[in-house]
């Protein structure tokens, strides 16, 4: 019954949501979430990804995963992510095994619980898991053996942990001050975006304090105040003095509904503009989990611009990707004990 | 015994023994319970849900129709009442198909509903085409008597949703349904009743705006009743937590503010009665992630239990809850001769049990309070 005590996001965040991502010792065994993860689960998730680069920044191969096999199951299209998890595994000496969902027995009518333990029984070590539904990656580890290791790659409007790590890595290189002086502004579709919940998980639990979302009301949800957000509807406001500018895809399936009048009036009320970049701090970044729609959401301009770091964003996912596999299977290796 | 039964209530006498601890109660008359059957039998059957309901204290089951096929032929009405009472021994009050198929186009064989035995008729939780199509249809119901029962939802507005709109879905990334597809839908209901003079009972509100509306409408004179589902009065959208999809429901479990607003309106009248809102499910219908789950709660083991906790809680006396379980249901859905065949229940409100699949008779054992101890169980009837 409600014990109705979990009433703030702090509270929330060690809620029992999340509690089967980690083994006895604390370690990270899934990865189904930011959420949970106190700072110096974060910091070494960070730190971790560090170490897969070079002295001269290039990243390096491992042999981390040599023997184990990971397969990827991504049940909605991708492709960015897809190919950085699995250059990632590659990384990693992994042996990967890429299924393809759409010609899978999903489509027959299988169910998503017979689907996974069919693969299971391929000896699988790890899923790394994307589904338009949220919540399934956490489904997906209370119905695996525990010697199977779950990857969130995005799920429904939940989550997308892997990029919101990947994007506190790059603040971690890219910018200037600490993350507990920083100023943050997330401007676009707040209200689909599994990445801006992941972001402002992390942001949060990394001590960021100025956190701000900047949309439409109609591209807000319910109760994001609760959060621990600032909420903007006028981005010429929201942006001022902010650190790093993080742009959200608007699908632009969506414009036309009633959920925005038109995608030029969009860029015109909502556009990352040069003009907007000017009103944050000088060298402030610009991020964007991609693909961009240039001309909706940012300018060209700008996506391509000196302060425009989203390439960079591509290749951390990469280290980023490896360091959470790896810790996962370390942390797996270690509930076994092994 | 405290016999908590009405003042006129036939002398009834049990075989057993029984302590001052224990309640004696009227058989509890449930205003919407699934059986599943005819349809869905992979989920329940006449026979196991009308037997979990007789363990349970629940001789009286108002089933509404959107079976499959859909109860819209007045001539297979009294066949399948016969055959809950011959295979699960329950007494089954049946909700006709207000409009032909559900699909809320056209009147359904009303007057067919009627003489076939339903007691009152229903477009379940389907719309209406047009708001022409609504008034229009209630003024055919009326013109044979017929009550109306209302699932108030607005399609439009609650469309592909899955948990209370709030920050609670939110936070999991789940399509909320705004209060607001009740209480849009509930207020031009309430109107179209105002209109028509029809009599109506709206059943399963959810929320605090509803019980204002509600009680609104009883103030100028309108002839409805309501009800609300058990497990909203001890369960909220906080409930969902993790993902849980054993408390996916709909409509959805709602908020907290809510929760409070629905006890306030069953204290002081405004809801008259309470229902279990029984939705048994094979285990593989919960075995997916919360959304693609398929909604319901098993509630007819529970429902005494979360009965008596309201009473030990302070919510309702037991001779207030006799009223919201037994006698007002009972009235509402018209079962003139209750008293006649209705025997009564024993329940022992001290009785700890822990709810589980051993000690379950619903077929469903799709309940959020799984592997709880609640305290409360029915423990004779005088109808066995």
């Amino acid at each position: 019954m409600s014990q109705n005590i979990l009433t703030d996001v702090d509270a929330r965040l060690n809620a029992s949501l999340v509690r089967p991502q980690l083994n006895d010792d604390g370690a990270i065994r899934h990865f189904l979430g930011v959420e949970g993860l106190n700072k110096a689960q974060l910091e070494n998730i960070i730190t971790k990804a560090m170490s897969y680069f070079d002295q001269d920044g290039k990243l390096t191969n491992t042999e981390e995963l040599a023997g184990r096999t990971v397969m990827n199951l991504f049940f909605e299209p991708s492709t960015r992510t897809r190919m950085t998890f699995e250059a990632a595994q590659k990384r990693l000496g992994a042996n990967v095994l890429n299924i393809d969902i759409a010609r899978s027995s999903t489509t027959k009518g299988e169910s998503l619980r017979d689907t996974l333990w069919n693969l299971e029984a391929m000896s699988a070590d790890m899923f790394v898991v994307r589904h338009n539904a949220s919540g399934a990656a956490h489904f997906m580890a209370t119905q695996v053996t525990p010697n199977i290791a779950i990857i969130n790659a995005g799920d429904g409007w939940h989550a997308h942990p892997t990029q919101a790590m990947l994007d506190m890595l790059t603040i971690h290189r890219e910018a200037t001050k600490p993350f507990d002086e920083l100023s943050v502004a997330i401007i676009g579709d707040i209200k689909h975006s599994r990445v801006a919940r992941s972001d402002i998980s992390a942001l949060k639990t990394l001590g960021v304090k100025d956190i701000r979302v900047i949309a439409p009301r109609t591209l807000l949800p319910k109760g994001i105040e609760r959060y621990g957000v600032s909420v903007f509807e006028n981005i010429d406001e929201g942006v001022v003095d902010c650190d790093v500018l993080i742009g959200l895809r608007i699908q632009n399936e969506r414009i036309g509904s009633p959920l925005l009048a038109s995608s030029s009036e969009y860029f015109k009320a909502y556009g990352i503009t040069d003009e907007r970049v000017t009103k944050a701090r000088p060298n402030a970044l610009v991020m964007h989990p991609g693909p961009m729609n240039r001309g909706v959401e940012i300018a060209s301009t700008v996506a391509d611009g000196p302060q425009s770091v989203i390439l960079k964003q591509v290749n951390n996912g990469i280290a980023v990707r490896m360091a959470v596999m790896a810790l996962s299977v370390a942390g797996q290796d270690a509930y076994k004990g092994l | 015994m405290k016999n908590y039964l009405p003042s006129d209530w036939q002398t009834v006498t049990f075989a057993n023994k029984f302590d001052d601890d224990h309640w004696v109660f009227p058989p509890i008359v449930d205003l919407c319970a699934r059986l599943r059957e005819p349809g869905h039998q992979a989920h329940g059957t006449l026979k196991s849900e009308g037997t979990a309901a007789r363990k349970n204290g629940i001789l009286h089951i108002v089933l509404p129709p959107d079976t499959d096929p859909i109860l819209q032929n007045g001539s297979l009405l009294k066949g399948l009442r016969e055959k809950a009472m011959q295979d699960g021994g329950v007494y089954l009050h049946i909700l006709g198909a207000l409009t032909d198929g559900l699909k809320g186009e056209q009147p359904a064989n009303l007057a067919g509903l009627k003489q076939g035995g339903a007691i009152a008729v229903t477009n379940a939780s389907k719309g209406f085409a047009n708001d022409t199509v609504m008034l229009r249809t209630l003024e055919y119901a009326a013109t044979f008597g017929l009550k109306v029962f209302f699932y108030p939802d607005e399609p439009s507005l609650s469309k592909g949703g899955v948990a209370h709109e709030g920050y609670i879905a939110s936070f999991h990334g789940l399509q909320g349904i705004p209060w607001l597809a009740e209480t849009v839908a509930l207020s031009k209901q309430l109107l179209m009743v105002e209109e028509t003079g029809i009599s109506a009972h709206f059943s399963q509100i959810t929320c605090r705006t509803s019980v204002e509306l509600i009680r609104w409408a009883k103030s100028r004179g309108l002839p409805i009743t309501c009800d609300v589902a058990m497990h909203q009065l001890h369960l909220t959208d906080d409930d969902i937590e993790g993902y849980d999809a054993s408390a996916y429901v709909l409509p959805p479990l709602r908020s907290n503010t809510d929760q409070k607003a629905l006890i306030a309106g069953l204290k002081d009248g405004t809801i008259d009665a309470i229902c279990s809102h029984h939705e048994p499910l094979s285990s593989s219908a919960k075995q997916a992630p919360f959304g693609e789950a398929t909604p319901g709660i098993s509630n007819f083991d529970t429902f005494v239990a979360l009965g008596v906790k309201l009473v030990k809680d302070g919510i309702l006396t037991a001779d207030e809850l006799v009223a919201k379980i037994c006698t007002n249901p009972a009235k509402i859905a018209g079962i003139d001769d209750y008293q006649t065949i209705g025997g009564a229940i024993v329940i022992d409100p001290e009785l700890s049990w822990q709810v589980g699949s051993d000690t379950m008779y619903s077929k469903g054992k799709n309940t959020p309070f799984s592997g709880q101890t609640l305290t409360g169980r029915v423990v004779a009837t005088t109808f066995e």
